[in-house]
This record gives C-alpha cells, structure tokens and sequence, in this order.
C-alpha cells in the first residue's frame, strides 16, 4: 500500500500568509487606534458641547435671577398691577369642616 | 557637496542637538493643563433661591513685546483706558499686560468695534449676588474669585474646591483636542453651601428697615430672626450694606455685618436679663411692691439715677414693664455680683459661637473693676456692651431655657435642646419673665408690638451713645428684643436702629414699630395665621 506522502508547505505560501498575517494585524491595530481617536474626538467634542451649554445655562440663570429681582417685582406689581400689601389682620384662616 | 551638508546638518539634528530637538518636540506634543473648578453657589435654605452663582466677566489684555500697532493701541487705550497707558509705559518689556478686568458691556462693545489685533479678551470667572441684602452675611469674592469676605471667605476651601492637573498628548494641528489625557492631580469640585437664611424673609425684613431708617433719618439699622430651638438665622439685615455686584462703589464702613461685629450698650433691653437674674435668685417676686419714688433722679448709694418716667410704688412686673430704672437698680442691689454671673451665663461678654470672622465678644465689666455705680448701671444696660448677637441668643435662653449656638449653614445636624444638658433657667423663672415681658407688649413701652391673636414678649431699650467719653443725650440707639409665639411656633426678633436725626424719640417710636413691622411680615411669610 502506497502510504500517502505529507507534502510540506511550500516556502513563499508561508511568507505570502505570514505577512499577510502582519498586514491585518497592524491593520486593525491601526484601525482600533483610528477608533479610539475618533471616540476621543466625539468625547471631547461632547464635553467642550457639555462646556458651553454650562456655560450658556450659567447666563441664563444669572440673567433669569436679574429679572427675579424682588424690588423689581414688588416695583411691577405696585405701579402696573396697582397691587397693594395686605396686613396679617386682613389674611383669614379657612376651616374646612369635614 | 549637497550630501555632506545634508550629512552634516543631520549630524547636528540627531545627534549633537538631539536633547534640544527632543524638548522642543515633546513641549508641542505634551502639554499640562490646569483645570480651575466652577466655584460651588451659595443657596438660600429652601435650596431654591441662589445667593451667590457664577458670572464670566471678561477682560481685555495686551502683549507689550508682541504690540504690531504700538502707537495706534496707545491712542485707542489714551482715549478709553487711560489708565492703561500709564502701566503700559512702565511695563513695556512686560509679555502680558491686563488692559482692564471685569469690562462692562459697553466697554467690551468698543474693543470689539475697534477691532485692534493687539487687544484680545478673555474670559474670567466671577461671581453675581442676585439680594443685594445679604451681602454682609455672603460677602463677596476677590477679583481672582477666592473669597474675600463674610460666608465666601469662611467657606473659601469647600466653595472653591481644588484645581486638577492634566497631561495632554496633542500634535501640532489638534488644537483644542488631544490623543491621550492623563490626571496628574486629582482635584475636588467646588462644593455648594446652603445657608439657614430664607431669602424672601431677608428682603421683607429688608423692605421694613428700609421704610425705618427713611422715616427717621437713621444713620445705621439692624434686625435679626432667629429660631431659638435650633439656633438658626432666618434673616440678618445690616444696614446700610454693600453693593456686591458693584463693591468699589460702596464705603468701607458698609462692608460690616453689624449684628456680629458691632458692641454697645443697649441700655433698657438689658433689664429684663436683670430681672431674669433677681426672679431665679429669688430675690424679688413679680407682685413685690417696689418704691421707685415718684421722681425722675434720685440717689442711690449717693450715685445718681434718672428715669424717663416717674412712678410711685409698683409691683416688680411694672418695673420692668414701664422701664424704670430706679426700680430696676433697687432690686440689683440685691443681686450684687451674681448678676455678673448671669449675664455671663446669658451670653455677654463671650462669643456666641456663631461661625463668622470678626466677631466681637463685647465687654461685661467684672466685678473687681466695679464702681459703687456699676450694678446699678448693669441693670439699666450701662457698663456692659453688647452685640445684637448675643442679645439674640440671650432672647433665645429666655424663650427655651437652653442655650443655643447660632448657625448660618445647614448641616442638618444642628442643635437639639433634648440632646443638651440642664435648663440654664428654671421653669418659673423663665416663664414669669415671658409674663412680664407679654405684659409689657400689652401695656408697657412695647405696645406698638401686639399682634393680635399672637404671644408677643418683647422690651424695648433707648440708650445714649458714649461720644468722648460723655454720654451724648442727641445720639441714641433704639433697640426692642422680643419673642414671637404661636403654639409651637417661637421666632425671636431684634430690631435695632442708631442715631435717628430727629429728637426726643424713644425705642417705642423708633424700634417698635420696626419690631412689629418685622413679625407680621414675617407671620404671613411662615403662614402662621391665627
């Protein structure tokens, strides 16, 4: 019986699947440096969005507290709304009778 | 030829300045940022009203070794910024010159029409102080934004938090963005402060000192609110305070909280801190008769006394409810040293404990310096000076029976009287003095006070000022001190004014009113309504 011969892998197979090897190694080492620098690119792009929002809220809120001003209110609601204070004697307790 | 100045030019690069070259590339590609946190805002109790938030203001500065237009930059800053230009002659060699901090928008709205490549802006953090009124209690920050004053100093540490230092890896195109971030100190946000003030109370008691010192011409004011089972500050005016948005503007004299800094004799308030002392000594009882003898000057121990108003034979209750110092220092006498140590026991003459720079701990003459004179004045509030502090928190021992430590921060973790010792004043004591103190708002020099379908407790205390060392009977300090009560509802009031410009007035005209003013606003503020 012929035993069947083991024929070795030729020479520039090996090397042609060796560098192609590399090749997709360095590849997607380079291709999951490319993803990490563009997910630091969004992070970052998120936090400077995250900064100027703040930045924009803080405004905001100094601008809303300016017009919360309460001698200016108590100004509006006397000279516009022609409201006028009330004294502790005028304010009655309602009891409710269940 | 080419090559071998190719050669010798890498030679140079790589290898002879090869450590130069290596600095110089790792300066553009590593850089360290410090990251200054956003300074913690400062809250009133209910957490929703901001006392104190942050602003960016912006400033404008210069390169004076950089300047590509020196002469049109000193005409704009010679017309603008005059100021500027000086600074700019002496700090010519200088590489970076502030033109001016904290712009207002006009100004900014030149620089940017002038459109100068020299000037740049910048922004800067800051602070806005939405009630003016509180000032002196929050104060205000420096211009760098570490705090400079009141509750922005004290807290400086927690409200500023601490910076983080960053390593960056960057290229030279990356600009505001980088690789790779690492923290090489780990920094703490600025952590934000809720104060135990009630910022619409503070601009109703505002509102009512306000309408005070108006009317009569006053030089200075205070009032105060205190819860006296837990100690807290509810409203703590000082007038005339500050502008913080706007502090150059103000004198230096209104950048005191007077509450705390401030001592004086207050005179007649202080005899119910006598009587309280007489009634748990046991040396008078509230129906003992006493001769006040019908006379406005008398003398005892041959030092002479006056009275505002003369009366006969009263009972004690009389005495301190119509203010007569005749009786006051008959009753005294039997006290003698012991009533120093009440009034130490109340307070006077040591710190409160409130948390606040400049405290003043006032002054209690001690019985080795006494004069024949000195108890008797210590009962009528002479020879013994006071803040409106402490005067509050012996109002509050009055209204409880504990002594309380006053607090302007929340911690939830303040005091309880069932966690305290002993009662620094027995039961009866304490609760004769309410009846007198409810009987003097009823009929005696507090009338002004009542509230209807409200226990009103207060006293009032007119007192000349000491000017030179004479007692100036023109200038004069009003004060009343009351509690306010409602079933569990306790609030304790001061009222203070100083120096009213019209004459002959008393507290009753002066501090009471004030006093009442306060407590309604005060009751419908808190919905406590009969």
């Amino acid at each position: 019986m012929k035993e069947k011969q083991r024929v070795p892998m030729k020479k520039n197979s090996f090397i042609t699947i060796f560098i192609t090897a590399h090749i997709v190694l360095i590849f997607l080492q380079v291709h999951k440096h490319t993803l990490f620098i563009k997910n630091s690119y969004k992070h970052q792009q998120c936090e400077k969005k995250v900064a100027a929002l703040t930045e924009k809220k803080q405004i905001l809120t100094q601008e809303l507290y300016a017009l919360k001003d309460r001698e200016n209110i108590k100004k509006y609601a006397r000279d516009t709304l022609h409201m006028h204070p009330y004294t502790l004697a005028q304010v009655k307790k309602l009891h409710h009778d269940t | 030829m080419f090559y071998a100045t190719v050669g010798i030019n890498l030679y140079f690069i790589q290898i002879k300045h090869h450590t130069f070259y290596k600095k110089l590339a790792e300066q553009q590609y590593h850089v360290t940022i410090t990251q200054t946190p956003l300074r913690g805002p400062i809250f009133d109790r209910t957490g929703r009203n901001y006392l104190a938030m942050n602003k960016d203001y912006v400033a404008a500065f210069i390169l004076p070794t950089q300047l590509t237009d020196k002469t049109q930059t000193i005409c704009f800053l010679k017309k603008h910024f005059p100021h500027a230009v000086n600074r700019l002659e002496q700090n010519q060699d200088k590489h970076f010159m502030f033109i001016k901090r904290r712009l207002s928008p006009e100004e900014i709205a030149i620089i940017v029409a002038e459109k100068n490549p020299d000037i740049f802006l910048l922004s800067e953090p800051g602070r806005y102080y939405p009630l003016a009124c509180a000032s002196p209690i929050i104060g205000l920050t420096s211009i760098d934004n570490k705090g400079l004053l009141g509750i922005e100093l004290l807290y400086n540490h927690t409200l500023a938090g601490k910076p983080t230092t960053c390593h960056l890896e960057k290229d030279a195109r990356s600009g505001y963005y980088y690789f790779k971030k690492e923290t090489a100190i780990q920094g703490d946000v600025g952590l934000p402060l809720c104060l135990t003030i009630d910022a619409d109370l503070q601009f109703l008691v505002q509102e009512a000192v306000q309408q005070t010192v108006t009317k009569f011409n006053a030089k200075e004011a205070a009032a105060i609110i205190m819860d006296p089972n837990n100690g807290e500050i509810l409203a703590m005016l000082s007038y005339p305070y500050f502008d913080p948005n706007n502090s150059h503007t103000s004198s230096a004299d209104h950048f005191r909280n007077r509450i705390v800094t401030d001592a004086h004799e207050l005179g007649s308030v202080m005899k119910v801190c006598a009587a309280l002392a007489a009634l748990e000594e046991g040396v008078v009882t509230p129906d003992e008769l006493i001769d006040c003898q019908n006379t406005l000057t008398t003398q005892i121990d041959g030092r002479i006394i006056n009275t505002v108003q003369a009366h006969g034979i009263i009972p004690f209750t009389d005495v301190v409810a119509l203010s007569n110092n005749i009786g006051i220092a008959i009753v005294a006498k039997r006290l003698n040293e012991k009533l120093y140590d009440h009034y130490k026991q109340l307070g006077f003459g040591q710190k409160t404990g409130i948390k606040f720079l400049g405290e003043n701990v006032g002054f209690l003459n001690p019985p080795e310096k006494w004069s024949k004179q000195s108890i008797l004045s210590l009962s009528y509030g002479y020879e013994v000076s006071t803040t409106i502090m402490q005067l509050a928190c012996a109002f509050c021992i009055i209204a409880t029976g504990y002594k309380v430590t006053p607090v302007l921060v929340t911690n939830n973790m303040n005091f309880c009287p069932s966690d305290e010792g002993n009662k620094l004043f027995s039961d009866t004591a304490r609760n004769t003095i309410k009846e007198i103190l409810e009987k003097t708002t009823l009929y005696g020099t507090a009338r002004r006070a009542k509230i209807k379908g409200y226990r009103v407790m207060s006293k009032t205390g007119t007192a000349n000022m000491l000017i030179d060392g004479k007692y100036n009977p023109d200038k004069n300090l009003y004060t009343c001190a009351g509690i306010v009560e409602k079933d569990n509802y306790q609030r304790v009031i001061i009222t203070f004014v100083k120096e009213a410009q019209q004459k002959d007035l008393y507290a009753s005209i002066v501090a009471v009113p004030l006093f009442e003013s306060i407590a309604e606003r005060m009751l419908i503020h808190d919905k406590v309504i009969s």
